[in-house]
């Protein structure tokens, strides 16, 4: 393309060109190399209607609930713009975590892909904050609820935590001080993840995509322009027709009915739940009974996930050829969807044994990483075909071979 | 850009769309293809599916026993 447009050559248009255009990607990824862009079109979408609605919504306690329904019911377009912002909220999250187990599943964390990874995780990270601060704005049952609920974990925290929880409120109870600086913060982050995710490009950039092989795909790349941007738009087209059903038909199922009642401080709702986002780690949350246990076990979520293109031993990295590791990966996501579903029962027999074992199960992935690669190279060399290799010789044929990691 | 510089490769297309037959040949062999989906993926499949349902089925069962143990 720079060869037909000379000004693709120039500064600024240059960076453009490199990096959108004549950008080389992998000729075989699949549609799920398009979950990437969607993520990014989500935040676009949230932060757009997030600043309009910002220009109606009122921070206080007395006034944010009548001001989410001025919007609703006065302002011109402005249940559009209230359900594309919930609704946005539950998208994004839909696309992110098919971006993440698209990437468990095909080795995209692994080596040298370990910055994006980590940067990923870093992005969820900022997106799960943003989400719950989000949440509380409306100032509905479920918004104060799920406030009080959340920020007092930090209580646990030994010696500082009462005062680390007061310093949170502004107070000494989720109230107007606690609302204005959560309207204050939600603003301000988006901005935060829009950082991170060009940065989380620039690493991936570094050394291109992977592939669904996940093989070194330098012998046969293509350009970003036109064929990934007709690929992302078929894309983006059927996303916009999911996001639709649920703007104008479904507004409301992906939410809880209690958030539309006023928030009431000496009401308790009988079933404190928060958006279906966060209810795998709401529930690995509520599986410990120890309190410090609990916020210790959300904390060992994003570390596992940090650690995890650390603890990898495979030397191959697509699941297409680690027979195990993909029956691991399907059961992980069984294990996540079971994990939800838990997160929205009532703390009772039998879904409190389930939502342990669940917990359990969840971790145990990541703890049998270390070996499984090990295990995968051993039953390798153990076959018919490579009976006649030794353990290093295998590994300076992995090593060197297209098929691996390095 | 990336550490290693490599060499784009040109799609071009000589045929007509309305000559590739696009749309005829996604239905052609539609059973076989059905059949190799299935038979490559049923493991994964089950994998996937009988931890949720089983789960789900213990759950209500579990459910209904506690219900009938309190009737009189």
């Amino acid at each position: 393309m720079a060869r037909r447009l000379s000004i693709l050559k120039q500064p600024i248009f240059s960076t453009f060109n490199n990096h959108l255009i004549d950008y080389p990607t992998p000729s075989n990824i699949s549609y799920w190399w398009s979950f990437g862009s969607l993520a990014g079109l989500c935040l676009f979408i949230q932060i757009i209607t997030g600043v309009f609605l910002a220009m109606h919504y009122t921070p206080h306690v007395d006034l944010a609930f009548l001001s989410v329904e001025h919007i609703m019911r006065d302002v011109k377009g402005g249940w559009l713009l209230r359900y594309m912002h919930a609704n946005g909220a539950s998208m994004f999250f839909i696309v992110v975590y098919l971006h993440i187990f698209r990437g468990l599943y095909y080795g995209s964390y692994s080596s040298p892909r370990e910055l994006v990874w980590c940067l990923g995780v870093v992005i969820l990270l900022l997106m799960i904050i943003t989400a719950f601060i989000g949440y509380v704005l409306p100032w509905g049952q479920m918004s104060f609820w799920g406030a009080t609920v959340i920020t007092s974990l930090a209580s646990a925290i030994p010696v500082v935590g009462d005062t680390i929880v007061t310093w949170l409120w502004g107070g000494f109870s989720v109230d107007n001080a606690t609302l204005n600086r959560f309207f204050s913060l939600h603003y301000l982050l988006p901005f935060i993840i829009s950082a991170a995710v060009i940065i989380h490009l620039a690493a991936l950039h570094q050394y291109g995509s992977n592939n669904p092989l996940g093989i070194n795909s330098s012998v046969d790349k293509i350009a970003f322009y036109p064929y990934m941007y007709v690929k992302d738009l078929v894309c983006w087209v059927a996303f916009a027709i999911f996001f639709s059903i649920f703007i104008f038909y479904a507004p409301n199922v992906l939410g809880h009915p209690d958030n539309y009642i006023p928030a009431n401080p000496m009401s308790t709702p009988a079933h404190i739940v928060p958006e279906w986002y966060f209810l795998p780690v709401y529930a690995i949350l509520r599986s410990i009974p120890n309190k410090l246990g609990g916020v210790a076990a959300i904390g060992l979520v994003f570390v596992s996930l940090f650690a995890l293109p650390f603890i990898n031993t495979s030397y191959v990295r697509s699941s297409s050829f680690r027979p195990i590791h993909q029956k691991l990966f399907w059961l992980l996501l069984a294990d996540c969807l079971l994990l939800g579903w838990i997160g929205c029962q009532p703390v009772e027999a039998p879904y409190v044994t389930i939502g342990q074992i669940a917990s359990v199960g969840f971790f145990f992935y990541f703890a049998i990483t270390p070996i499984l690669g090990e295990l995968e190279a051993r039953l390798i060399q153990n076959s018919n075909v490579c009976e006649d290799l030794s353990p290093r010789k295998l590994s300076h044929i992995f090593k060197n071979s297209i098929y691996v990691v390095k | 850009m990336g550490k290693v510089p490599v060499r784009l490769k040109e799609v071009a297309y000589t045929i007509s769309p309305y000559h590739q037959h696009v749309m005829t040949g996604l239905w052609k062999d539609i059973p076989y293809k059905l059949s190799k989906k299935f038979h490559e993926n049923w493991v994964s499949a089950f994998t996937l599916v009988v931890p949720i349902v089983g789960t789900y089925m213990y759950a209500e069962n579990y459910r209904e026993n506690e219900k009938l143990h309190h009737r009189y």
